[in-house]
């Protein structure tokens, strides 16, 4: 006799419907791989900011998404982002409330942010003997700066996070207060059952903070394929000029890092190539960042249409990315922090674009140096410059390189890996 | 004729009264400045001015009447320059003057405020200070560019015991008398603006924490406190600590649990270290459940949003909370001796809110200290603290005597205060003091009131934190010290916890004056009664030496009961919202 389905409590950041993002696209996906097997029933809570919407009844904290089924709202506010929490308690009421109506087997949280690190403990606190999965999209619980552990200093890359260290990011904040906000972090994720990181490196990160190595695995972030059949074979140009960039146009997503080889290149004479910028949310950027990405395009606008490099191509959705992949050759993904996974990789390796990216991180995991991509230097102008002109003059590269490109993950991969940790039995 | 010859003195004759600093009695001045005295004499109803004055003339205040004043100057020349910058008077009829005068002189004696309807008042001691603004502009004796005469004064006077005449005309102007030792008196007529009790309070220390001296400035305000504004200054504290508190309210969120081990207590008065975050670290692990919380909120602006965190903590962690509310601050001592009314425990567990558990199993680590030691060891103990940079202290206080000296142009005064610091048993950074060795379980003369566990019975036959003090800096120490005297010694054991509280922010003014008052207020209570055998980061006396047998019959230093506020039984307690 067949045993009841596993009901699993997917717990998002936001609901990629109406807040675009890698996190909430993963969990996304997950709940839609799972809502098709008939041994998991998933449920799907997804932040969304209550306080902007005004679909829903005032006194409602926890909505439907339209009547779709198994796909619900938790309507955040007030919501407090150095400690990660809620100020509502009708917010906790009503996700207390939520809990025992849906009775979860596993509650699988994909981040904390607006939903609150103290979810964790109440989860645990209302269904002890539920499964508590969490998985780590970035590095917030370590890292007060966006999760990215890039110094605000000097914008390095961080890799010895301490009280004292991340007070020379914030220096508002005495030492003392980022010990006590890591003990915070530290007993509300002790709630959890397993812990899973996208890459590999990222473990290291987590344990060097203290998640115990034993309660830490790898499980891949999976998407469906946009791609029609066939798309991964499509031979490149002759020679293979055509640049993508996807991706948010702000400071950590290193779009300005493309931009300033262009500039070295076109200095140098070497013209001879594209680059096709996909993407918006300038807003997000820093001033100094917005103002040098705005005074670049208005400028490569200006010039005559037979001189320009650099095409802005605007916002798109994923059923618009088989259109803007057809049109390159190669994806530069040049991020300036770690960039945990990057499912920009996998949306490349869809339909077959080699990767350029940069040395470091999730990238530099994913993406094999002169094997299937190339890397260069994070940050560095010249480096990405010299790569781009390697990447339109180096006969037989391109072929070599999408030759050994990896299949995208899929999601049901990512689905298969954890629902076995769903039914893992429980340990504590 | 010389007023001085003449003087007979009236004013120095026990029945002072109103004309207890007039100036001196001259009998032709009185006669030329009151008219109807001569014709009396003339009339043959009294024999002279002299005659008057004791039978009418001084119940009358004869010689502070303009007429009289205006004599006097004619022959003594006007008094000294005074300027009154900001005199305050709050509704209890504290007040506060604040100026300065070129007195160097004619001393400034006295500071009368004749408010209408009232009973005139003098201020009390005039504390003096530099003005180095008036220094410039007046000069006098300089040395190295600087006089060497403190031009600024300010006068406090504590809450009058009737206030009540005080709240009647808020807004009167009311002339005030500048005395000076030859007998001249300013009149200035002044407008005491109205203030509240506590922003006078604030403001006194504010200035006591300001003000600028001649000298050390320890010794100078301690002399300053000596002279009278010290106990004013803990009458007004206490006045306002009473008010404030007997409109305490409690709302509990949580479970009411019947069998509770301890009652971790909190007082909370900024937004450092939320509730939530103490409430988490305390909770949810083996054996907490026999702990309940209760925290005071020491400012009015948090009383909202700290309900909202409880109701979410107790939701969220299933503690059990007790929030104590009243409308002002009412003072480290006073707020825990206000939160143990509500305990439901026979322990109580004084918290700093940057207090967190080290270990999980502190609230079992914490049962067993109690289980395992001797009675005595745990009638009053703190725990081993680990701070953010790596040292360890195991909150033990130890006291000693700090020798200052203080040179001014009128001489070089010593004076020897006590100071309380904290005892390191293992600091690997930073300063090492006290005992090299780190010990799990020891005596100790005081503990940090960071995190206090005691027996409810000794902290009520003790009568609690003394409410005299107006920050928490010595109420912790001054506890300990009636607990020693009265025969228990305080004791650390190894119960690690985290002490996480420095913040990029600095002291108010306000509160380095109350901790002025407080030290003040500390030495003078127990330096006379501290033999050297309790000083020092080692002290020698036998309550104080290692060993687990119940102490003996020792002599112990002896102190009056603290001063604390007789009030009501604890407000109603509601029963909240809470999972």
């Amino acid at each position: 006799m067949a045993s009841d389905p596993l009901k699993v409590l997917i717990v998002a950041v936001y609901h990629p419907d109406l807040v675009k993002g890698g996190s909430q696209q993963v969990a996304y996906e997950l709940f839609q791989e799972l809502s098709g097997r008939d041994d998991v029933q998933p449920v799907l809570l997804a932040a969304a900011n209550g306080r902007d919407s005004i679909l829903f009844r005032p006194d409602v904290r926890i909505a439907g998404f339209d009547g779709r089924p198994n796909e619900y709202l938790y309507l955040t506010h007030d919501y407090d982002h150095w400690w990660q929490k809620n100020a509502d308690p009708a917010l906790t009421e009503a996700y207390v409330a939520f809990l025992r109506a849906t009775a979860p087997d596993v509650v699988h949280f994909h981040h904390f942010l607006n939903i609150g690190v103290d979810i964790i403990s109440l989860t645990r606190r209302i269904l002890p003997s539920c499964r508590i999965i969490f998985t780590f999209h970035e590095f917030l619980a370590i890292c007060q700066a966006d999760g990215q552990m890039v110094r605000r200093t000097d914008r390095s890359l961080c890799r010895k996070p301490s009280p004292i260290r991340c007070h020379q990011c914030f220096p508002e904040r005495h030492p003392d207060e980022f010990a006590v906000r890591k003990l915070w972090f530290s007993q509300h994720l002790d709630q959890v059952d397993e812990f899973t990181c996208p890459t590999r490196f990222m473990i290291e990160h987590y344990v060097d903070w203290g998640i115990p190595r034993e309660k830490i695995s790898w499980v891949t972030n999976g998407q469906q394929s946009y791609a029609p059949p066939g798309a991964r074979s499509v031979p490149a140009r002759k020679p293979p000029n055509r640049f993508g960039y996807f991706g948010q146009l702000h400071d950590s997503k290193g779009v300005h890092v493309v931009f300033r080889a262009v500039n070295i290149l076109r200095s140098e004479g070497f013209t001879d190539f594209r680059v096709e910028v996909n993407g918006d949310n300038i807003h997000f950027a820093s001033s100094a960042m917005q103002a040098e990405i705005q005074d670049f395009l208005a400028a490569e606008a200006a010039l005559p249409p037979n001189e320009r490099i650099v095409i802005e191509n605007g916002a798109y959705d994923l059923d618009q990315l088989h259109r803007r992949m057809t049109t390159i050759d190669w994806s530069i993904v040049p991020s300036i922090w770690w960039e945990i996974f990057g499912l920009v990789i996998s949306e490349a390796w869809m339909f077959g674009k080699p990767v350029i990216c940069s040395n470091v991180g999730g990238m530099a995991e994913r993406v094999q140096d002169n094997v299937d991509g190339l890397h260069f230097e994070m940050g560095n102008p010249r480096a990405l410059a010299d790569a781009v002109r390697r990447a339109c003059t180096e006969k037989g590269l391109w072929e070599r390189l999408h030759g050994a490109l990896p299949e995208p993950p899929t999601r049901a991969l990512m689905a298969d890996l954890f629902t076995a940790m769903y039914r893992r039995p429980a340990q504590r | 004729m010389s007023v001085h010859d003449d003087r007979s003195s009236p004013a120095d004759s026990p029945e002072q009264g109103p004309d207890r600093t007039a100036p001196p009695f001259d009998e032709a001045l009185y006669l030329r400045a009151f008219p109807d005295v001569t014709v009396a004499i003339e009339q043959g109803q009294i024999t002279s001015g002299l005659d008057h004055y004791r039978m009418a003339g001084q119940a009358e205040g004869r010689l502070t009447h303009a007429a009289y004043l205006r004599e006097f100057e004619a022959v003594m020349g006007p008094p000294p320059r005074v300027t009154v910058d900001s005199p305050l008077r709050a509704p209890c009829g504290a007040m506060l003057i604040v100026g300065w005068t070129d007195d160097q002189e004619d001393a400034l004696t006295e500071i009368i405020v004749d408010q209408p309807g009232v009973r005139p008042r003098p201020t009390g001691a005039i504390a003096r200070l530099r003005r180095p603004d008036v220094e410039a502009a007046v000069g006098g004796t300089m040395i190295n560019g600087a006089s060497l005469h403190p031009f600024g004064f300010w006068a406090f006077a504590g809450p009058d015991p009737d206030p009540s005449a005080h709240e009647s005309n808020p807004e009167d102007h009311c002339p005030m008398q500048l005395c000076f030792r030859s007998g001249k008196r300013q009149i200035s007529e002044q407008r005491l603006e109205p203030v509240s009790n506590v922003a006078l309070m604030t403001k006194v220390l504010d200035g006591l924490a300001r003000a600028e001296y001649h000298g050390d400035r320890l010794i100078e305000t301690f002399a300053i406190l000596d002279g009278g504004m010290g106990d004013q200054i803990v009458a007004l504290n206490r006045m306002i600590t009473q008010s404030i508190t007997s409109r305490a309210i409690a709302e509990r969120f949580g479970p009411k649990r019947s069998k509770l081990l301890g009652s971790i207590i909190v007082p909370i008065e900024d937004r450092r270290n939320p509730l939530f975050v103490q409430a988490r670290a305390f909770s949810m692990q083996a054996g907490s459940d026999a702990y309940e919380f209760i925290y005071v909120i020491n400012n009015p602006d948090l009383i909202e949003p700290l309900c909202r965190e409880a109701h979410i903590a107790a939701q969220t962690y299933g503690v059990s909370i007790t929030l104590v509310m009243y409308p002002g601050n009412a003072g480290f001592a006073c707020a825990n001796n206000i939160a143990a009314g509500f305990a439901g425990s026979k322990r109580l567990l004084f918290v700093s809110p940057d207090i967190l558990p080290r270990a999980p199993d502190w609230a079992r680590t914490h049962a067993r200290v109690i289980a395992d030691r001797p009675g005595h060891e745990t009638r009053l103990f703190g725990p081993r603290l680990y701070h953010g940079d790596g040292s360890v202290t195991d909150g033990g206080l130890y006291l000693d005597v700090e020798k200052r000296i203080s040179g001014h142009a009128n001489g070089i005064t010593r004076r020897s205060v006590l100071r309380v610091e904290p005892l390191e048993t293992n600091a690997p950074i930073g300063i090492t003091q006290g005992t090299s060795q780190p010990t799990s379980s020891r005596p100790v003369l005081a503990i940090t009131d960071a995190f206090i566990s005691m027996e409810r019975g000794w902290f009520e036959r003790l009568n609690g934190f003394s409410e005299d003090y107006v920050g928490h800096g010595h109420a912790d120490a001054d506890l300990c010290l009636r607990s020693l005297a009265a025969g228990t010694v305080a004791w650390t054991h190894d119960l690690p916890m985290w002490h996480l509280g420095g913040r990029i922010t600095t002291q108010s003014p306000a509160q380095d004056g109350g901790s002025l008052v407080d030290r003040w207020l500390f030495s003078r209570a127990w330096q006379p009664v501290l033999g050297e055998e309790l000083l020092g980061p080692t002290p020698n006396h036998p309550l104080l030496a290692v060993t687990t047998e119940p102490p003996a019959q020792v002599t112990t230093p002896e102190r009056p009961a603290p001063s604390r506020s007789r009030r009501a039984a604890p407000a109603r307690t509601k029963s909240g919202a809470g999972a």
